[in-house]
This record gives C-alpha cells, sequence and structure tokens, in this order.
C-alpha cells in the first residue's frame, strides 16, 4: 500500500468523514448486523443440538462419569485408611493393655515366688535348726551316757584293781581286821 | 490505488471490515473463494465446523478408557470439571448441577470455540452473528420455561414471578415486570455475547485499516490491533464463561424461585 500523500495526510480523519460521509450512512446496500433471520436462528438450534447429542455421548456422559467414579473411589479409598487408622489404634490400645496385664502377671508372678522362696527359705531353716538341735541333744546324750559308760567301766576297773591288789597284799601279810580298815580307807578314797 | 483518495481507501476498509464480519455467501479461502449455496451461509458453515472440530476433539482426547486422564483429556476434564462444579452445581444445587452439566459443558465449549475460530485466520466469527447468539439464549430461555413446568408445573412456574413479601398494589407492577425481565434476561444474553464478538473484530479491522488508509505513519497501530487481537483471546474464555455462568443463573432463578 502507498503511502498518502502530504496534502491529504493533513486532512484528518474527522474532517474527511464530515466532508464525505461514511458510505453505510449513504444508503449504499451495506448489511446490517443486526438482521434478524430465522433460518439462521433454526440452523443454530440444529447444530447445537446436533453438537449436543455426539458429546453427550462422546464427552460428557464418559467425563461425568469417570469423574463421579474417580471422586467415589477417592472417597471410599480415604473412608478406608481412616477406618483402618481406627482399627489400627484399637489394636495398639488392646496391645498396651495386653502388655501392661502381661507385666502386672508377671510382677504377680515374681513376687509370689519370692514371697514362696523367703517362706520356703524360712521352713527350711527352721527345719535344720530343728534337726541340729536333735543332733545336738543326741550328741550330748551319747557323750553323758559314754561318759557315765566310762565312769562306771573306771569304777569297776579301779575295784578289781583295788580287791587284786588287796588280795596280793592280803595275800603277802595282813589280817582280816587290818586289811578291812584299810580297805574302808581306800574305798572312800576312791 | 496510489490514486485513491482518503475517503474512497476508508470506505474500502469499512466495507471489507464488514464484509469479514458479518455473515456472508462465500468463504475466502487463500486462492481459493468458496461460493456456497443460497441456503447456505458462511456462519452456518462456521457452526459445522465448529461443532465438528469440537467433536473431534472429544473424541480423539477421550478414546482411550482410563481413570485417570493424560495430556489433553486432562485439560479438558478440568474445564468440564470447572463447568460441573463451577457454575452448573454452584448455582443450580448438587442435583440439578449434575442434570444440566451436560447442557451447560455444550454451551460453554461450542461457544468457546465458535469464539476462538474468529480469531484464526481464515474462519469466521459465527458468535459474532446476532442470530446465532439469540439461537443460543433462545435455548436457555426453552431451558427456563419447559423446565421449570416440568419441575414444578405450570402452577409453581407461574408463582416464581410472584414475589413474597409484598403488598397485592405493587404486585400489579411487579409481576409484568418479573415476566419481562425473563425475556429481557434472554436478549441481553443475546446481545453481549454478539456485541462482544462483533465489537472486538471491529476494533482489530479499524486499527489495521488505519494503516491502509493512512498508510506508514499509522504503522504503530499496528502493535495496538496486537494488543487488541491478544485481549479478544481472553474475552471468548470470558464470554463463553460469562454465557454459561448467567444461563446457569437464570435457569436457577426460574427453578428454585425461593431463593
Amino acid at each position: 500500500m502507498e503511502p498518502a500523500n502530504p496534502s491529504e495526510l493533513q486532512n484528518f480523519a474527522p474532517v474527511t468523514f464530515t466532508e464525505q460521509p461514511l458510505p453505510a450512512a449513504t444508503g449504499h446496500d451495506q448489511p446490517n448486523p443486526l438482521d434478524v433471520s430465522g433460518s439462521m436462528v433454526a440452523f443454530t438450534w440444529l447444530t447445537f443440538g446436533l453438537l449436543a447429542l455426539v458429546l453427550y455421548k462422546v464427552a460428557w456422559k464418559p467425563i461425568l462419569n469417570a469423574l463421579d467414579q474417580r471422586e467415589n473411589q477417592i472417597k471410599t479409598a480415604l473412608e478406608e485408611a481412616e477406618k483402618t487408622r481406627a482399627e489400627y489404634a484399637k489394636i495398639e490400645e488392646e496391645r498396651q493393655r495386653l502388655i501392661q496385664q502381661a507385666d502386672e502377671k508377671a510382677r504377680q508372678i515374681v513376687d509370689q515366688a519370692r514371697h514362696a522362696a523367703i517362706e520356703s527359705a524360712q521352713v527350711i531353716e527352721a527345719k535344720a535348726r530343728d534337726e541340729a538341735g536333735i543332733l545336738l541333744a543326741n550328741a550330748q546324750r551319747e557323750i553323758r551316757s559314754e561318759h557315765d559308760r566310762v565312769i562306771a567301766d573306771l569304777r569297776r576297773e579301779s575295784a578289781e584293781l583295788a580287791i587284786s591288789l588287796a588280795r596280793k597284799i592280803l595275800a603277802d601279810q595282813m589280817d582280816e581286821a587290818r586289811s578291812r580298815s584299810l580297805l574302808e580307807r581306800l574305798q572312800e578314797k576312791v | 490505488m496510489a490514486a485513491a483518495t482518503l475517503a474512497e481507501r476508508s470506505e474500502a476498509v469499512t466495507t471489507y471490515a464488514l464484509e469479514h464480519v458479518l455473515d456472508s455467501s462465500h468463504w475466502a479461502l487463500p486462492f481459493y473463494n468458496i461460493h456456497l449455496p443460497p441456503w447456505l451461509s458462511l456462519h452456518m458453515v462456521m457452526l459445522v465446523v465448529g461443532a465438528a472440530l469440537l467433536s473431534g476433539i472429544f473424541a480423539l482426547a477421550f478414546r482411550k478408557k482410563s481413570l485417570v486422564p493424560h495430556g489433553a483429556a486432562n485439560a479438558l476434564e478440568v474445564m468440564v470439571k470447572f463447568v460441573r462444579d463451577g457454575i452448573a452445581i454452584e448455582n443450580l444445587g448438587e442435583e440439578d448441577g449434575r442434570k444440566m452439566a451436560p447442557l451447560l459443558c455444550s454451551f460453554f465449549f461450542f461457544i468457546l470455540f465458535l469464539n476462538l475460530m474468529g480469531l484464526i485466520p481464515l474462519f469466521a466469527t459465527a458468535t459474532g452473528n446476532v442470530n446465532v447468539t439469540a439461537g443460543l439464549s433462545l435455548i436457555t430461555l426453552g431451558v427456563m420455561i419447559f423446565g421449570a413446568i416440568h419441575k414444578n408445573g405450570l402452577g409453581g412456574f407461574l408463582k416464581a414471578f410472584i414475589p413474597h413479601g409484598v403488598p397485592w398494589p405493587v404486585l400489579i407492577l411487579l409481576v409484568p415486570i418479573e415476566f419481562m425481565g425473563m425475556f429481557i434476561k434472554t436478549f441481553a444474553l443475546t446481545i453481549r455475547l454478539f456485541a462482544n464478538m462483533f465489537a472486538g473484530h471491529i476494533v482489530i479491522f479499524s486499527l489495521i485499516g488505519l494503516v491502509v488508509t493512512y498508510g506508514w505513519v499509522a504503522l504503530p497501530a499496528i502493535g495496538l490491533a496486537l494488543a487488541i487481537y491478544i485481549l479478544e483471546i481472553l474475552v471468548a474464555l470470558i464470554q463463553a464463561y460469562v454465557f454459561t455462568l448467567l444461563s446457569a443463573m437464570f435457569i436457577a432463578q426460574v427453578h428454585h424461585p425461593a431463593h
């Protein structure tokens, strides 16, 4: 397109338009943008109707169904996760309870065992003490009886010795009277 | 063209812009001009092309069914989910929202595609045709009226026009206003989408037209046109969203008059 010549450039649009009105305003056969055309409206309906039908089949129904399906799936998954979490919490609680219970029971058992051990130790000790007492008593009795027996033996042996001595003396020299008095004295000494 | 006067050039630009924004009987492709049969117009072709493209893209993206989508299917699904949760269920409630979601998704994607197609060279903007937007908003009106009659019965539908706790003399004024409001809302829906798409293209053509009319001195206008073009992409998204959102709100207002 050639540039406009300088003399024309001086005439700016408003001036030009007032001097020579637009062709549309002069009654040229220009179409009006607001012309009403029933066939165009009907054609719009037809196209839109067909398009809406096709898109309903091809797009809206599958897309909206897929959206619903996905939303439901996500919702179900979330609910399930929540349920699982609640269940896990319950299990955890139960586990804690069981551990506590077991702990308590173990402590009880240990306590009981300790008590039983102390008791049995006491019983054993008492029994040992009794037995020791009995043994001691037996030993003492035996010692005493042995002592008695030894004394009796000694006495008998000394008497026999005395008799044999006396017999020797008597046989040697002594009269009966003298020897008796002597014997008595001896006996007393013993 | 060098000999053409400023007025002639501005007239040519106006004609060119209007020809490209308004409906026409031929589809101008590079090196070839398709002349359409009299019963078919360019915007009708655009409607069909848009619908076919949209169906094709969705069919291609969702040909494999998997629980977790990938790539394009993922992106489309995010938008579908947004329309369902952010527009349908948000305004219509859980039950009605789910029922209306397919319709609102169709609205959103069809309008979005038609809007965006208008920004691609070779295609025209069908949503820049008031008859197309009227057709679409009349569907909303139909859902408002027949949906409400189906849901609440004829009596329930008519009761929606009687506001609660208003003395009866005021009702004489209010009921017709409420009733007219339903049609005004539909009309506003039509004009809002049409005007946004139409005006955006006119602005772009006008800015480029400045270069055609005034020559190189107007070259910076190309930068402005580019900025408006980028804005148009945003507008295409916003208007698709707004049309869908307002449709959902209007339907909800008639279906749940208590709110």
